[in-house]
């Protein structure tokens, strides 16, 4: 704006324009009156400048005195679907403004925007085939990329990382079988999320927050890998990256042996097509919450390699993964069952 | 922390102290949003006196106002941008409002004196006084303070009528102790003022 007002200290309005500006102010003016303040208004800018800087004044002494509300909820939707045998996730996020009247107190709610739209997780294997595929054969289309440049920045993390990011109702028992991120291409019913105090009635906790995962013989948990931003980690050559975690045997016993994998699947559906670049295992062997951690690499230099699985109808073909997204998979490969909490990921050099 | 809010124990949240909510639990574009919408509120509410003279009225608009540029809000709006599509919004809110309610005609403003009035108060120099202003109410007597009190916090619009009645006073006197309360506080924040 130009030709600000500013406080003009020697101005002084005369009585008349005082009274007159007021009573408009307080919405009080008569005829007559309002005629004499239109003509004062008129004729003489700088009372025209008073009456905006009276009228300002009061807007900020009424701001000042009647309460201002505005209330920000953030709404968290997690929405569980299930069709033909398949179950899916979704989860957004929306901010929802509310303005309240000061005057009546009823308050106007703006229309949630939706903010994140937060990895929307099917676990259909029909979708995942066909994005698969399409990945595939995009690939194989594509003109080759010189190698990627290491990346400093952002940084590598797992969602998810605690599982603590759906709550279990008090009143069912104490295990959901939805495990949010950890469960990218297959799923399985032999792991689940454990509010490990109700689990154990108070014998144990989790390592981090209420809720751990606890895997049986046979379970597993998968992850594709994704920095902090939301990119994908596609497979180079020499990458190298530490898996950490906590695990801790569910009784005593014989100890229990995971091994930790680095994976490509190169297609889920109709037939599976997977390569593991690199396996890593360990042993758990208490009943306490035990530390482990493991570094895994691929090779430096070639990325060509056979299928670990493949499924019918697909020749077992040597593939180049480079530049396919990669994934962690966490596996049970003994008969006793374990818990695992607070797991992290960095890339090393 | 800010001004607490009336017997609630609650303190109101100053823009400043806006900022300091936890960056990460807000969508950036809300909390750009809310932040643009308090900025805005004592300009819009100036500008829109300019039109109306009543406050449901007013707060009504400011609310609509509020609605239609959150729905039509752009990415990447400056202060500016969002305030000059406010005050537009405002004034086709405020108009619209008049020709609906039709107010008695004798106490209004010509129009072209009302939209001079309101483009006027946008230039008035914001000089973020809330605060001292807050100080100087605080040195009020409790007389003084229940005249501002009965005109400016009571939802009933009859509040300074019954403040009369139960002084024995006529309200034409207590109008006249409200106009020179409120040039005793634009003194006050005047002096306090560190450029004054």
């Amino acid at each position: 704006m130009s030709d600000r007002i500013s406080n003009n200290v020697n101005y002084q309005p005369s009585s008349e324009l005082r009274d007159l500006v007021d009573k408009m102010i307080d919405d009080r003016l008569l005829a007559d009156e309002r005629d004499s303040l239109e003509a004062l208004l008129e004729s003489n800018s700088e009372a025209l400048n008073y009456c905006a800087e009276r009228v300002h004044f009061h807007a900020e002494l009424e701001e000042s005195m009647a309460p201002v509300r505005v209330e920000l909820t953030q709404k968290r939707h997690v929405v569980f679907e299930k069709k033909r045998g398949f179950a899916s996730v979704s989860r957004a996020m929306s901010n929802v403004v509310k303005i309240e009247n000061s005057k009546h107190g009823k308050a106007v709610e703006l229309p949630p925007k939706p903010t994140t739209q937060a990895n929307f997780l099917s676990y259909s294997l029909v979708a995942l085939g066909l994005m698969a595929v399409a990945a595939l054969i995009f690939q194989l289309t594509r003109s080759p990329e010189p190698e990627l440049a290491p990346r400093l920045a952002p940084k590598l993390a797992f969602n998810n990382a605690s599982f603590e990011d759906l709550d279990i109702n008090e009143k069912s028992p104490p295990y959901i079988f939805t495990i949010l991120e950890w469960q990218d291409y297959f799923q399985t019913s032999k792991v689940k999320v454990c509010d490990v105090e109700r689990a154990t009635d108070g014998k144990r906790s989790a390592k981090e927050g209420r809720y751990a995962v606890i895997i049986e013989e046979g379970g597993f948990l998968t992850q594709r890998l994704t920095y902090d931003d939301g990119t994908s980690l596609k497979a180079r050559k020499g990458l190298k990256f530490r898996i950490s975690g906590w695990a801790m045997l569910e009784s005593t016993g014989k100890p229990c042996s995971l091994s930790i994998a680095t994976r490509v699947v190169a297609s889920a559906y109709p037939s599976m097509r997977q390569v593991q670049p690199s396996v890593e295992k360990i042993t758990v062997e208490s009943t306490e919450w035990q530390k482990f951690s493991v570094d895994l690499s691929l090779p430096k230099d070639s990325l060509v390699m056979r299928p670990n699985v493949t499924g019918a109808g697909l020749e077992n073909d040597l593939m180049d993964i480079t530049g396919l997204n990669l994934a962690i998979s966490i596996d049970n490969k003994s008969s006793v069952k374990f818990f695992l909490d607070a797991m992290s990921v960095e890339e090393i050099k | 922390m800010g001004q607490e809010l009336k017997g609630t124990g609650i303190s109101q949240l100053t823009n400043s102290e806006l900022n300091k909510v936890d960056a990460a639990a807000l969508d950036p574009q809300v909390r750009k949003f809310v932040d643009f919408y308090l900025q805005t509120r004592v300009p819009l509410r100036a500008y829109i006196y300019g039109f109306l003279k009543n406050s449901e009225a007013i707060e009504d608009c400011i609310q609509e106002t509020c609605m239609l540029v959150w729905n039509k809000q752009q990415e990447g709006w400056t202060l500016d941008e969002y305030q000059k599509f406010s005050y537009t919004t405002a004034r086709f809110k405020a108009l619209s409002w008049l020709k609906k309610h039709q107010p008695k005609k004798h106490v209004q403003l010509s129009p072209a004196m009302m939209e001079k009035l309101a483009d006027r108060t946008l230039q008035v120099e914001p000089d973020h006084r809330i605060s001292i202003l807050n100080d100087c109410l605080d040195r009020l007597s409790p007389e003084q303070r229940n005249i501002l009190d009965a005109r400016y916090e009571a939802a009933d619009s009859q509040a300074l009528q019954l403040l009369a009645n139960s002084l024995s006073r006529k309200v034409d006197s207590l109008y006249k102790q409200l106009e020179r309360l409120r040039t005793i506080l634009r003194d006050c924040v005047r002096k306090e003022l560190p450029y004054q």
